[in-house]
């Protein structure tokens, strides 16, 4: 006797889950006793895997880090002051205790010293564009606390937010406002070259000038001379040319005069009698290859402040 | 049919998974793979050798056990930068931190070097178990390489 039509709409509904059924065992089933294998075997063999080919030592620095964007940056606050901060004349700004630069002409650069090792740099801020960013890592200053960023200028120092400090971004004088040092390092002006006023450029230096003098009155600021560019930037660059270059570092010593801050003629570093970047010194004519940032280095370290 | 195309999507998928188990084990010398790159690889800058701290600093890669850096003058944005994590927990936090430099980068170098952004867009990023690998370069023999390594 045939079925009615609900019977036979039950009997397929049932066949079908039957198959559905059968279809998930098929499936599952051989799958769980593969990956079960596979994970015997792997985790038998674990420890005698073999390597691509030999093993070579580790390369670990031992020199402790300090940067700009590490989460340990402190507010600098009152543990700065080295010395008692006294007024060395009646303008404004003039921090530097007397005792030390008594006699001393910040009209010239700072003189030879004795060397210092890198430990001198510990408490050093260096503010930035991105030939000091190179400068900083290809010396490995991680010691130092750098506030570099590509493109920067005397006055993004104070609006751009591009440095990290506990997670948050922002400019370079708020990361210094939250940093503890007692030396700061400039190096700034090659990307100004294209400004039309040469006054502007050195106003907004000087605000960095009195900004820092703010955040740490008794902390050592040191100008340093703008590097300068090859001959070949120099005579086809838009903007960047060596003779810009040198109107900016003439007025950024009578700055350091005017501020009392010390001056540094970094440019002997890399060249001499006023000369151009050499060749071969820079990848692009600007950006200092590793030799001659190591030069600009030792320079830095045989030419600090009287202490 | 049916049954044969089971067998073959068993087959696949197995395929699948022990590839997965495979790569959590794999061993990598990062000094080896580093050397290759800087030896297979064309760059513009001037790469030199760095320091784990720099690394660190740079890519914020804590965890690491041992790395090989790379980086150039800041000309350009070419870099080699090569991991080893303690774990492949530890390498997935460390791959997080190489993808984000990226765009970092990106943002330093658009006004100040706008041709860098292609040479960033092409870099190579890569992790294989413990392992993590970055490469920044138009040279496509990077991706050729660190994909024999960490495969």
């Amino acid at each position: 006797m045939p079925y009615s039509n609900e019977t036979n709409k039950n009997i397929k509904k049932s066949t079908t889950k039957k198959r559905r059924r059968t279809k998930a065992v098929y499936f599952i089933l051989p799958f769980m006793l593969i990956f079960g294998a596979c994970a015997a075997y792997y985790s038998g063999t674990a420890a005698s895997n073999e390597t691509r080919s030999s093993a070579s030592e580790p390369q670990v620095s031992s020199e402790a880090q300090i940067s700009s964007s590490d989460s340990g940056i402190t507010n600098s606050g009152s543990e700065n002051e080295t010395e008692s901060p006294e007024a060395s004349s009646g303008e404004p700004g003039h921090s530097v205790s007397s005792e030390i630069t008594a006699g001393y002409d910040f009209s010239r650069p700072v003189p030879r010293s004795a060397a210092v090792d890198k430990s001198y740099f510990d408490d050093a801020v260096f503010i930035g564009d991105s030939r000091t960013e190179g400068f900083i890592t290809y010396n490995s200053l991680n010691n130092a606390t750098s506030l570099t960023y590509k493109g920067l200028m005397v006055d993004t120092a104070f609006t751009k937010p591009v440095i990290n400090v506990n997670g948050k971004l922002c400019s370079v004088m708020d990361a210094l406002a939250e940093t503890k040092f007692s030396k700061v390092y400039i190096m700034l002006g090659i990307n100004e070259t294209g400004w039309a006023y040469s006054n502007i450029f050195i106003e907004k230096y000087e605000n960095i000038i009195d900004r820092i003098r703010e955040i740490n009155p008794a902390a050592t600021i040191y100008i340093q001379q703008i590097l300068p560019v090859s001959q070949s930037v120099s005579s086809t660059h838009k903007y960047i040319t060596n003779k810009k270059i040198n109107e900016y570092n003439s007025l950024l010593q009578k700055s350091a005069e005017k501020k009392h801050v010390y001056y540094i003629d970094t440019a002997n570093a890399v060249t001499s009698n006023g000369d151009p970047l050499p060749e071969d010194a820079a990848f692009d004519g600007i950006h200092l290859k590793k030799a001659y940032c190591v030069k600009w280095f030792e320079y830095l370290k045989t030419h600090t402040a009287p202490v | 049919m049916k049954k044969f195309l089971t067998v073959i999507f068993i087959i696949l998928f197995a395929s699948v998974m022990t590839g997965c188990v495979k790569n959590d084990n794999i061993s990598v010398d990062i000094d080896a793979l580093s050397k290759e790159l800087m030896e297979k690889v064309k760059f513009d800058d001037e790469l030199v050798l760095s320091d784990s701290e720099t690394a660190t600093r740079l890519y914020g890669t804590k965890n690491a056990v041992d790395c090989r850096l790379y980086i150039g003058s800041g000309a350009t944005a070419e870099e080699i930068a090569v991991f080893e994590f303690g774990s492949v927990s530890d390498a997935q936090e460390g791959l997080k931190a190489a993808e984000a430099r990226i765009p970092e980068q990106k943002k330093s170098y658009e006004s100040y070097a706008p041709d860098e952004i292609k040479r960033l867009d092409n870099s190579v990023v890569k992790c294989a178990g413990k392992y993590v690998a970055v490469c920044v370069t138009n040279d496509k023999a990077a991706e050729k390489i660190i994909s024999e390594y960490l495969n």
